[in-house]
């Protein structure tokens, strides 16, 4: 009989269906996912953005208490030195360390509404696919917080978003200094791979059933953006069940693995067939951080910087 | 009812002479099946260099003429691969014919007392909580201990004061079982920070051979073989069991304990091979009743059956699954489902009756 099957599963694809957090397939709209215009005043209130979702949200003032729903907005609001304004994150954030003093007013699905209401908030930022239009209205009418939706799905709109963010909380002068500072690095990496040969790349979620991040995904535009070819780049979905004869005949350059699985370079050396493996027999098996480049964050060109040095290791002696 | 077990007095007839024909084409059926499995894959390798590869690891003879690649991919992926579905296939399938005589349920399979929901847990606290005790074999281990578990359980609560064991009450605390186990896994699902986490479950409760080693062949292995002996010993009360508990005493067979032991054994085996596999459903429920409705209903010619084939029917499967949308993968329990059900359905509507229990 099957009460697992009948239950749940239908509780796995409904989170899957709400989730991809941070990850991406679907549209936007400008690279940033939003726009903003407003007069340009000193105090630049009130100030008027169209968010990713495509809604018109304006300020009078400056948020005061900010709720933040994805790590990567946290780290943006710390990043632009909002972060004495951060009233509520999700039970993800890890980052910077002053947030563990922040309460958790939610997860990656969404905010508690209760929570939220009790903490008075006037700014909630979303950013994950399930957060549509419908649902952002709703979120903002329950919560009577004002909501922004950003959905970055690159690591260009990602570094825009972070200026989004500070404009709209008041720091527009440290957020285009972020920014700057983040396309500046960004670039130097682009010129330190930019005469190199292009790698091949396979980058593992999970390894058993395994997993990989295909099109659609922060990493594939990390990889492509450190100077590597994503073996992976031809599956349909951002984050798939992958073939491992596949791999073993597309033979990457370079076996990449993110370390919140908890998987070892021994473990990924030793599994059936990987000794063929010519990553694994030259010793190009590397483990990432993974948070880096799963956060379209402030730290997302750290994550890049770390592919790029894992795969051009001579670019970057 | 069948002519031949449904009535009770099974055992007592020789197999008939047409079973052994049957039994040399399934045979036959399962060999040509792994043989032809092993030749295909998202990866083109011809077939002559398939069998030099194979010949080659098997017995040392042959100069490699083929890439490194290759070979690996002949011998450490597929070759374990499509053997263990074998394993896996024949071992639900038996597991799916004994139980479903022990229960005297038509609905009865691998997981009807729990089992598919105590191995999810296990396998939840090590993806999501990362619990890692034995390396490797961690999901493995885990997947194991959790299916025990919930059979012990389920067993220990369907005793009655008495210490009776009847079937309604496995099934019942089967049923009551498997719910509070699932929102164990919901609960540790629910809590999970990272929404590739919660894929990777999706992933291993849809059931998976993805992650074959020879090293999974060999307990597998011997539980099957190990355990369709035992059970083919048994074949005469099992057949007594399926016709009902009044038969079954009429015919001395001590219900209590035999169900009990047939349980643990079911129990161990289910374990077994969710721990290599994840929980691959419907196989364990269709095969024995597609195999009754051809064979009949003595369980000298369905467990036998049974076992091959479910072996060739998830070697198909995961042909399916590690080809149909390559170079990605699909779980195999989405390919058993959406492929078995509705050829279990058009059987079931040309044939009547043979259904474990049914009108028994």
């Amino acid at each position: 009989m099957h009460k697992k099957a009948s239950w749940t599963l239908p509780i796995l694809l409904f989170l899957l269906s709400l989730s991809a957090a941070c990850s991406g397939d679907g549209s936007a709209g400008s690279p940033s996912g939003a726009n903003t215009s407003g007069p340009e005043e000193a105090s630049g209130y009130p100030l008027t953005i169209t968010d990713a979702v495509g809604r018109e949200v304006t300020f009078d003032s400056k948020p005061q208490r900010i709720v933040s729903m994805a790590p990567s907005v946290t780290e943006t609001l710390f990043a632009v030195g909002a972060g004495n304004r951060v009233v509520g994150v999700t039970t993800a954030d890890d980052y910077p360390p002053e947030v563990e003093a922040v309460e958790r007013v939610g997860d990656y699905r969404g905010p508690n509404v209760e929570k939220v209401l009790s903490l008075n908030t006037d700014l909630m930022i979303l950013s994950f696919d399930g957060a549509t239009k419908g649902y952002a209205e709703d979120m903002a009418e329950k919560t009577r917080t004002k909501v922004v939706v950003l959905n970055p799905k690159t690591v260009d709109a990602a570094i825009s978003s972070v200026g989004l963010v500070a404009k709209l909380v008041g720091e527009r002068e440290k957020g285009r200094v972020v920014e700057e500072r983040l396309r500046d690095e960004l670039g130097r990496i682009g010129e330190k791979v930019a005469g190199e040969p292009k790698p091949t790349v396979f980058y593992e979620v999970w390894g058993d059933p395994l997993q990989t991040a295909g099109p659609g995904s922060f990493i594939d535009d990390a990889i492509r953006l450190a100077g590597g070819t994503n073996v992976a780049a031809d599956t349909g979905e951002a984050y798939p069940e992958y073939s491992k004869e596949t791999l073993l005949q597309r033979d990457p350059d370079y076996y990449l693995a993110g370390r919140s699985s908890g998987v070892t370079v021994e473990e990924i050396s030793g599994r059936p067939g990987y000794p063929a493996l010519g990553a694994v027999k030259d010793g190009r098996v590397t483990i990432v951080n993974d948070d880096l480049v799963v956060r379209p964050g402030p730290r997302i060109v750290e994550g890049v910087r770390e592919i790029a040095e894992a795969i051009h290791p001579k670019a970057f002696d | 009812m069948d002519e031949t077990g449904g009535k009770g007095e099974g055992g007592g007839k020789p197999v008939a002479s047409g079973f052994s024909g049957v039994l040399l084409a399934l045979l036959a059926g399962l060999f040509a099946s792994v043989t032809l499995a092993t030749i295909v894959g998202p990866v083109w390798i011809s077939p002559l260099t398939v069998w030099k590869v194979a010949l080659h690891e098997a017995t040392g003879f042959l100069r490699p003429d083929w890439s490194a690649a290759e070979g690996q991919i002949v011998w450490q992926i597929r070759f374990p691969r499509v053997l263990l579905a074998a394993v896996v296939g024949a071992g639900l399938s038996v597991v799916g014919t004994a139980l479903q005589a022990a229960v005297r349920n038509p609905l009865a399979d691998p997981f009807v007392l729990g089992g598919s929901s105590g191995a999810s847990v296990g396998a939840v606290l090590v993806i999501v909580g990362g619990v890692q005790f034995f390396g490797i074999y961690s999901l493995s281990v885990a997947a194991f201990v959790g299916a025990s578990v919930a059979f012990v359980l389920v067993l220990a609560l369907a005793r009655s004061p008495g210490g009776h064991t009847s079937p309604l009450r496995l099934i019942l605390a089967g049923v009551a079982a498997s719910y509070a186990l699932s929102a164990v896994t919901s609960f540790l699902v629910l809590r999970a920070d990272d929404p590739e986490e919660v894929r990777s479950v999706l992933f291993w409760t849809l059931g998976s051979l993805g992650g074959a080693r020879w090293e999974y062949l060999t307990l597998p292995s011997a539980a099957l073989i190990g355990g369709t002996a035992l059970l083919l010993a048994q074949s005469r009360s099992l057949n007594a069991l399926l016709a009902g508990e009044e038969t079954a005493v009429t015919l001395g067979v001590e219900t209590d304990g035999f169900r009990r032991r047939l349980l643990i054994l079911c129990g161990l085996l289910t374990g077994t091979m969710v721990a290599v596999s994840g929980t691959i459903g419907f196989v364990g429920l269709m095969v024995p009743h597609t195999v009754r409705l051809v064979v009949g209903a003595d369980h000298r010619r369905v467990l036998p059956a049974a076992a091959l084939s479910g072996a060739i029917l998830l070697v198909w499967a995961d042909v399916v699954a590690r080809t149909a949308i390559s170079p990605e993968e699909m779980p195999v329990g989405v390919v058993t489902s959406l492929a078995g059900a509705p050829f279990f359905l058009w059987l079931m509507r040309r044939k009547r009756g043979a259904f474990g229990g049914e009108g028994g």
